[in-house]
């Protein structure tokens, strides 16, 4: 029995492998984690502008500042588990045996 | 803000209970107010609310403050000739504010507010369970 070395049947056509394809649409993955990071932090400092105001005696309702900090810690969760699923994507690839 | 809006809208509940909790604060401030400036004692005022954006759609809606009207019931007349402000007759128009209305008012709004955070309470923990969808 003859084992077929491998031939052009799987390394003929380069141009056909789909590298990295840096989006149809302009943005790649990179800029929407970019995009999604910047707006957990725009959340997170606008909780902050409040709370600095409230406490500098502004007048900014309790509720206001209480409710934006929740939004923030909110938004940051979000963006932890996003991150978490990342890493367990990452994982999952560098455990691929080879 | 899609997963945030229900906590808008019970923000903007928490802000109209806020605002009438103020105007029976004031209220209770002036219950024996007799000098205004627009003359006469002092009118009891009540906040007055409008639904934000007509018939309610996902992520525009809530309530907004509409303005601040004045009751028109007449003033409390009450005999005091020893009043500076008694007329001849030593009656002395007094304001028409109710202390024990004001205080039934301030317990709905307190309980208003109440059943606002426990909404918004009650979105946290949805968007806490949506959060954990992600976890294995």
């Amino acid at each position: 029995m003859r084992i077929e070395s491998i031939g052009p049947q799987f390394i003929g056509k380069p141009a056909e492998v789909a590298g990295p394809s840096p989006a149809q649409d302009g943005a790649g993955f990179g800029d929407t984690i970019k995009k999604a990071v910047l707006e957990v932090n725009d959340v997170q400092r606008e909780a902050d502008v409040l709370a600095t105001r409230l406490a500098a005696g502004d007048a900014v309702e309790i509720h206001q500042a209480m409710i934006a900090m929740q939004k923030a810690s909110t938004a940051f969760q979000f963006a932890v588990q996003v991150r978490n699923k990342i890493i367990e994507a990452y994982q999952e690839i560098m455990r691929m045996q080879v | 803000m899609g997963s945030f809006s229900s906590i808008d809208i019970s923000a903007s509940g928490l802000f109209a209970q806020r605002t009438r909790l103020d105007a029976i604060a004031n209220n209770i401030a002036n219950v024996a107010t007799t000098r205004t400036d627009s003359g006469g004692p002092y009118r009891r005022q009540q906040v007055v609310f409008r639904a934000h954006g007509g018939p309610f759609q996902a992520g525009r809606a809530g309530v907004q403050v509409e303005g601040v009207t004045e009751a028109d019931d007449p003033p409390k007349v009450v005999h005091d000739p020893s009043h500076p402000d008694a007329g001849p007759d030593g009656n002395v128009a007094m304001p028409n504010v109710n202390v024990v209305e004001e205080m039934v008012d301030m317990i709905t709004a307190t309980r208003a507010y109440e059943a606002n955070v426990q909404a918004i309470t009650a979105a946290r923990a949805m968007i806490g369970k949506a959060l954990e969808i992600g976890k294995a």
